[in-house]
């Protein structure tokens, strides 16, 4: 009996030594010539001036709507695959949950979180 | 010799040579010519035919040798002020989510008992959404790691996107699982070649759940940062967004990641929405429409017949993709995140209650 997942460690194996082998022989054919002009990042003909690795706080909030809805749906795989077995009893559980999800997204909505044209 | 074939473990390596060597990269490759050629269409010019080996152009196929030549002779350049190990890891993410897509998707069903899928485990829908969303970290140690502002705001950009649309990507899959009740891509398969009135209408996933397909079919398309959901590359805001310091046969990578993709991405939408490798009316024993008697054809022969069908999907699909990059033009990013999070999103759940419902009731 093979192993279920012996297919994945091939096609990881695969993946990665075909990904660095092309980098291997980019190292080994092309050219070698440095400048300090040349290593300067590219910053459309501007003169360089250091960055700050710095968000828009609105991206935090996307981020914290994925934890919350990520989470929320994976809850319902489970469920999905047994709708028949728990029937109408299961129905309106799940129904008390997206419930509980619907509000959700009102509430994101009606906060306007996602309205970036506006302020 | 017999015996070395007849080893699991040397069918499956054998499977992932075939597939990934003979069938995703030479169509990976095809696929960016065909993009310049459809583009070229689109626009009225007459694309990419140059390059020739002597008299012979072949439409423009020599291009993909040329292009890949290139790419492989330039310097292997970082800048200044790199995180070299980011930098280097990097493209390695999204090649890896690209090419591990393949060991679930069935080209083709079983031949006696040699069947043409790598992997088939009980997990398998899962273990799609798992391995897809590694294509994410590439996309954000590409932009973070360079000190380059565009390619800084190329990867928040790409992050806030793939995140989002991983999360309808998973709501629109949720009806797919009532109706076909299993996430092993083998079942979901099986289930489409069943059909309702008596043998008349197939089972597909496009007709048994349209709006999970339209949901799904989106938040492929954001997933894969392609037109219209571009902005995390927008070439004429950000330059070429998070992998804007990449050079050469790193750029490469990213680039032939993004067609092998674009292929493993067209065979899940066949095999999830649009019947996989099945053809209609075509049984394990031959054709038979409705009621009408049973057209008996050999194994091998219906085994061909559905690799056929499954090949035509899959260009099918490339092609609507392509076609709708050349077409629509991109959105803004505010945008892009409304219709996911306030429309995409209750219109999934919506979906999901009326297939329980209607699996409820009928």
């Amino acid at each position: 009996m093979v192993n279920n997942y012996f297919g994945y460690l091939v096609l990881v194996v695969v993946s990665l030594g075909m990904a660095s082998s092309f980098t291997l022989i980019a190292v080994l054919l092309g050219p070698k010539k440095r400048s300090a002009v040349k290593d300067l990042p590219f910053e459309t003909g501007m003169p360089y001036v250091p960055s700050a690795k710095s968000v828009n706080v609105k991206f935090y909030l996307v981020a914290m709507l994925f934890l919350i809805f990520d989470i929320e749906v994976a809850f319902l795989y489970p469920y999905a695959l047994k709708v028949k077995e728990y029937g109408w009893t299961g129905f309106i559980a799940v129904s008390a949950f997206l419930l509980v999800l619907g509000i959700g997204i009102v509430y994101e909505w009606r906060k306007k979180i996602l309205e970036w044209d506006k302020d | 010799m017999l015996e070395l074939l007849i080893n699991p473990y040397i069918q499956t390596i054998l499977k992932v040579i075939f597939l990934i060597f003979l069938v995703v990269l030479p169509s990976a490759a095809l696929l960016t010519l065909m993009e310049r050629k459809w583009s070229a269409l689109i626009q009225d010019r007459r694309g990419p035919g140059r390059a020739n080996i002597g008299k012979f152009t072949f439409l423009g196929i020599f291009h993909i040798l040329a292009d890949g030549m290139k790419l492989a002779l330039k310097e292997d350049f970082y800048p200044a002020g790199t995180n070299r190990f980011l930098f280097t890891i990097a493209p390695y993410f999204g090649f890896f989510s690209a090419v591990t897509l393949f060991a679930l998707l069935p080209i083709t069903s079983p031949l006696g008992n040699f069947t043409f899928q790598i992997v088939d485990v009980n997990i398998g829908i899962l273990m799609i959404l798992a391995y897809m969303s590694f294509s994410i970290y590439g996309a954000v140690l590409a932009g973070w790691s360079t000190d380059n502002k565009y390619g800084m705001l190329g990867a928040v950009r790409a992050s806030a996107q793939m995140i989002s649309y991983e999360v309808f990507l998973g709501v629109s899959l949720l009806g797919l699982l009532v109706v076909y009740n299993s996430l092993r891509i083998s079942d979901i398969v099986a289930g489409q070649n069943e059909y309702w009135f008596n043998g008349l209408i197939p089972k597909w996933g496009i007709l048994t759940q349209p709006i999970g397909f339209l949901i799904f079919f989106t938040a492929i398309l954001a997933e894969m940062k392609r037109a219209p959901f571009d902005a995390p590359e927008g070439e004429s805001e950000i330059v070429a967004g998070f992998f804007i310091e990449y050079s050469g046969m790193r750029f490469a990578l990213f680039f032939l990641a993004e067609y092998i993709s674009l292929v493993g991405m067209a065979m899940l939408i066949s095999t999830l929405f649009l019947g996989s490798y099945h053809f209609p009316w075509l049984l394990d024993a031959g054709f038979k429409l409705g009621s009408l008697p049973l057209v008996e054809l050999p194994q091998w022969l219906v085994v061909f017949l559905r690799f056929i069908t499954f090949g035509g999907k899959v260009l099918f699909c490339c092609w609507l993709i392509i076609s709708i990059r050349w077409s629509l033009p991109r959105f803004k990013f505010d945008q892009i995140m409304k219709l996911g999070w306030n429309r995409l999103m209750p219109l999934g759940i919506l979906n999901l209650i009326i297939t329980i419902l209607v699996t409820l009731l009928f």
